[in-house]
């Protein structure tokens, strides 16, 4: 076989293998999967290409010319859509890929036709290729999709970050070479001189191409399989290697010694038998390892495969006694020791009776100790506490900070000593286990202060939660004590009315001047009785839940002339004249007379109480927009500025209130506001420290029943 | 002159009905009292009064009830009911209504002299 042959398999070989590399790197990448059907195609049309060439059957020359023009255009197609993965991803180009891909289809199926791919033919012996008459549209798609894949990596070698342009540039680099010179090779050359020897180069030019390739992923990390290249570039090698020193002598032998010519069948054979064996040797090899050590070495170990184990176990523990008992598990089986003890720092109990060694640890450098290495006494055993079984090995727990104990191990059941490895293993142990422990301990002590911590706001919690109880419960008295209060109050309170009133009447004779006079103040007094406890009853029943307001058409106009009219003698008294100028017309509103009655009352009553001897003017009327507006504006004492906020809550008291009038309640305008409120409409409040204050309320015209009142 | 008319006062506080017997009777009305419900009941079938007044809230049968029963006996059915109570909330009004009673004062609210006046015309009617 020619050289050319070798070239041929080699390639093949090394386009295939770098192709399921990168299927393996990720089977979900389409990039890849192009590459490799690319590489894959390549290597098809070097062996066809190649096959091709070798005077065989005729019809097989021409199949396999066939197929290397189908597998040409497809590895091409195949690198095509590689490049378009490799452009930024923000313009996929999709429009061109959709035309490309039945156009490509078409191409492909014709290329296995005579009209590309021609006929083949002896001449002189010799095999002549003719070209088809529609090899122009082969080629000038061809170039068509190589000019695509030429912009797509030129693009992608000026765009994205320095990586991908320095491998754009690479693959661009090889591939332009390879192509213009495969292309000239393959089709230009025989075209032009009729002569087919050219094609021979064209699997030489795939080198080129995959080495390019090859090189992005070594140097520059190209789907990033550089490890897996590396390792099988070695792997293949060895095998080469193998297969050559067993091959040529093999060869040789038979050629020159037994003088026995062996076929290509046989040759071919030998290769293939010889790769087998190669590949086979190693993992046979593991077998036998294993099975031997099982035979042999009844406590063998793999070292690195117990650590692992220990970190895994050890990463997930958090409470000491889990530590012990998985690294106590792993150690056993491991080493099969006659016991295993572990002492911790933490809970002293467990060193009595290991004094001994605890003592002999505490001077000793290392963390791992074999007690036969101690040369103080000549067959010295160590015996452990409430154990008959001498220790072998006393380990120290400790970190770099804390010493956190001990691990005791006695001899091997199997009798055989510790060794080095074992000590390296224990050492290594150790650490983890010691550091693991220090974890465990400090995550007790914060679950510890969490618990404490947890009982302490539990404990401060439940006692606010009392004196909450406590308040409600006091609170609930005081409401339970004004209602109930309000209510007895009330009945004795229309008596005295009751009585008062007959008497004013002259239900029960005639009266003097003075007696009117005397009954006249009585009865003054006894409504302001009246009206006090309806507030305190409202009150109560506001905190209880039990307030309501009902809605019922009501004549503002005129309960506000009454209110007036029935205070008016009060207001005598304190030489305030109340001025009131009842409109006309005013509309019936929905409201709740006896409550608004009170609120109304409630204002009038306060401007008289905190005015100086001025006037105190009331108002009653509709504004622009048909809001209803009740107001009663005094010269009094007005409100301080830091007291407003507070003044509508129940029992407050401004502070020149108080001196004003002391026997105030703070209930008369948190009743008004929750009143209106209530009945949906707006407190009307003004005030000016010393100078006078405004009083009243606003409501909607929806409150409005009728138009016009019946006077 | 007519025969006075007699007015019953059911009512289980003896203050009140103490002065609304007084003020009646200034007024030149009959009275009787009672104080409650049962003893109501018994006494509208002896006394026949020609207006009651009730109290609501009273132990064992309350207002409610008297003016219940006697709306649906027949021969009771007539007699208008003015009913007193201490408190004055809705439901109580509606309640009443629902009984027949026509009047309801709160105590504390109506003056005596309205009442008066009140018994005056509902018996005028008549």
């Amino acid at each position: 076989m020619g050289l050319s042959t070798y070239i041929v398999i080699f390639t093949c070989f090394i386009n295939i293998l770098l192709g399921i590399f990168v299927i393996l790197r990720n089977s979900h990448s389409k990039a890849n999967w192009s590459f490799f059907i690319m590489s894959v195609a390549i290597s098809a049309w070097a062996v066809t290409d190649h096959l091709a060439n070798i005077p065989t059957r005729l019809f097989l020359d021409e199949i396999y010319n066939k197929l290397a023009f189908i597998f040409a255009y497809i590895a091409v197609y195949a690198g095509l859509r590689f490049s378009y993965y490799f452009v930024s991803t923000v313009k996929k180009r999709t429009i061109e890929q959709r035309i490309t891909i039945p156009i490509g289809l078409a191409i492909v199926i014709l290329s296995g036709t005579v009209y590309i791919a021609g006929n083949v033919s002896y001449v002189k012996g010799n095999l002549d290729f003719s070209v088809g008459k529609l090899v122009i549209l082969y080629v000038l798609s061809m170039l068509f999709m190589l000019g695509l894949i030429t912009r797509n990596l030129l693009s992608a070698s000026k765009r994205g970050d320095n990586r991908t342009r320095q491998q754009a540039k690479l693959i661009l680099f090889g591939f332009s070479t390879a192509v213009i010179l495969g292309l000239i090779a393959n089709i230009i050359i025989p075209t032009i001189s009729k002569n087919w020897d050219s094609t021979d180069f064209g699997p030489l030019l795939t080198v080129i191409l995959v080495s390019s390739i090859t090189y992005a992923i070594i140097k520059h990390k190209l789907f990033d399989i550089r490890l897996i290249v590396a390792r099988s570039l070695a792997y293949v090698f060895t095998l080469i290697t193998i297969a050559l020193i067993y091959i040529i002598p093999v060869i040789l032998l038979t050629t020159y010694i037994i003088h026995q010519s062996l076929s290509t069948t046989s040759i071919v054979a030998l290769v293939v038998v010889t790769f087998i064996v190669a590949i086979i040797f190693h993992p046979l090899r593991i077998r036998f390892n294993k099975l031997t050590n099982s035979l042999f070495f009844r406590d063998y170990y793999e070292p690195q495969e117990i650590l692992d184990q220990l970190s895994t176990v050890l990463v997930g523990s958090v409470e000491v006694k889990h530590i012990e008992n998985s690294s106590t598990k792993i150690l056993i089986n491991t080493f099969r020791p006659q016991f295993l003890k572990f002492l911790f720092m933490s809970e002293p109990e467990s060193n009595q009776g290991n004094q001994e060694i605890i003592k002999i640890m505490k001077s000793f450098k290392d963390n791992v100790l074999f007690v036969d290495e101690i040369k103080s006494d000549h067959n010295r055993v160590i015996y452990g506490s409430s154990y008959d079984k001498p220790i072998a090995v006393a380990i120290r727990l400790s970190t770099s900070n804390q010493d956190l104990g001990y691990l005791l191990l006695g001899y091997k059941e199997s009798g055989n000593i510790y060794n080095n490895v074992d000590k390296r293993l224990l050492g290594i142990a150790a650490d983890e286990i010691a550091i693991s422990l220090q974890n465990a301990l400090r995550f007790k002590e914060i679950q510890q202060f969490n618990i404490t911590l947890q009982a302490k706001v539990d404990e401060a919690t439940k006692e606010l939660k009392k004196t909450n109880e406590k308040l409600k419960a006091l609170d609930e008295t005081k409401d339970d004590f004004i209602s109930m209060a309000s209510h007895q109050l009330r009945t004795p309170l229309a008596i005295i009315k009751g009585y008062v009133n007959m008497l004013v009447h002259g239900d029960a004779g005639k009266l003097n001047k003075q007696q009117k006079d005397f009954l006249d103040q009585a009865s003054i007094s006894s409504e302001t009785m009246v009206r006090l406890v309806t507030s305190l009853l409202n009150v109560s029943r506001i905190t209880s839940g039990k307030f309501s307001v009902e809605s019922n058409p009501v004549n503002l106009a005129d309960i506000v002339e009454n209110e007036v009219l029935q205070l008016s003698n009060m207001a005598k008294e304190r030489n305030i004249q109340l001025t009131y100028q009842k409109p006309n017309d005013f509309p019936i509103l929905m409201l709740d007379e006896e409550k608004i009655r009170q609120v109304v009352a409630n204002f009038i009553d306060n401007a008289i109480h905190y005015s100086k001897d001025k006037g105190a003017k009331i108002n009653v009327q509709l504004t622009d927009n048909d809001d209803i507006i009740f107001e009663v504006i005094d010269n009094g004492i007005g409100v301080p500025p830091n007291e407003k906020e507070h003044l509508f809550t129940k029992f407050y008291r401004a502070k020149n209130a108080k001196e004003a009038r002391p026997n105030g309640t703070g209930v008369g305008i948190y009743l008004a506001k929750v009143v209106i409120n209530e009945l949906g409409g707006d407190l009307v409040f003004e005030s000016k420290e010393g100078i006078g204050s405004t009083f009243g309320f606003r409501f909607k015209k929806d409150k409005i029943v009728q138009p016009v009142s019946k006077s | 002159m007519d025969e006075k008319k007699r007015i019953l006062i059911v009512d289980d506080d003896d203050q009140i009905s103490k002065m609304y017997t007084a003020l009646l009777t200034i007024k030149g009305f009959a009275t009787k009292r009672v104080n409650n419900g049962e003893d109501a009941l018994a006494e509208v079938q002896e006394y026949k009064p020609d207006l009651i007044l009730l109290d609501v809230m009273m132990p064992k049968i309350s207002g409610f009830d008297v003016a219940d029963i006697l709306h649906n006996t027949i021969e009771t059915k007539e007699i208008p009911i003015i009913m007193l109570s201490a408190l004055g909330a809705k439901e109580d009004r509606d309640r009443a209504a629902a009984s027949g009673v026509v009047y309801y004062y709160v105590k504390t609210e109506i003056d005596t002299e309205s009442i008066a006046k009140k018994i005056d015309e509902i018996l005028s009617q008549k």
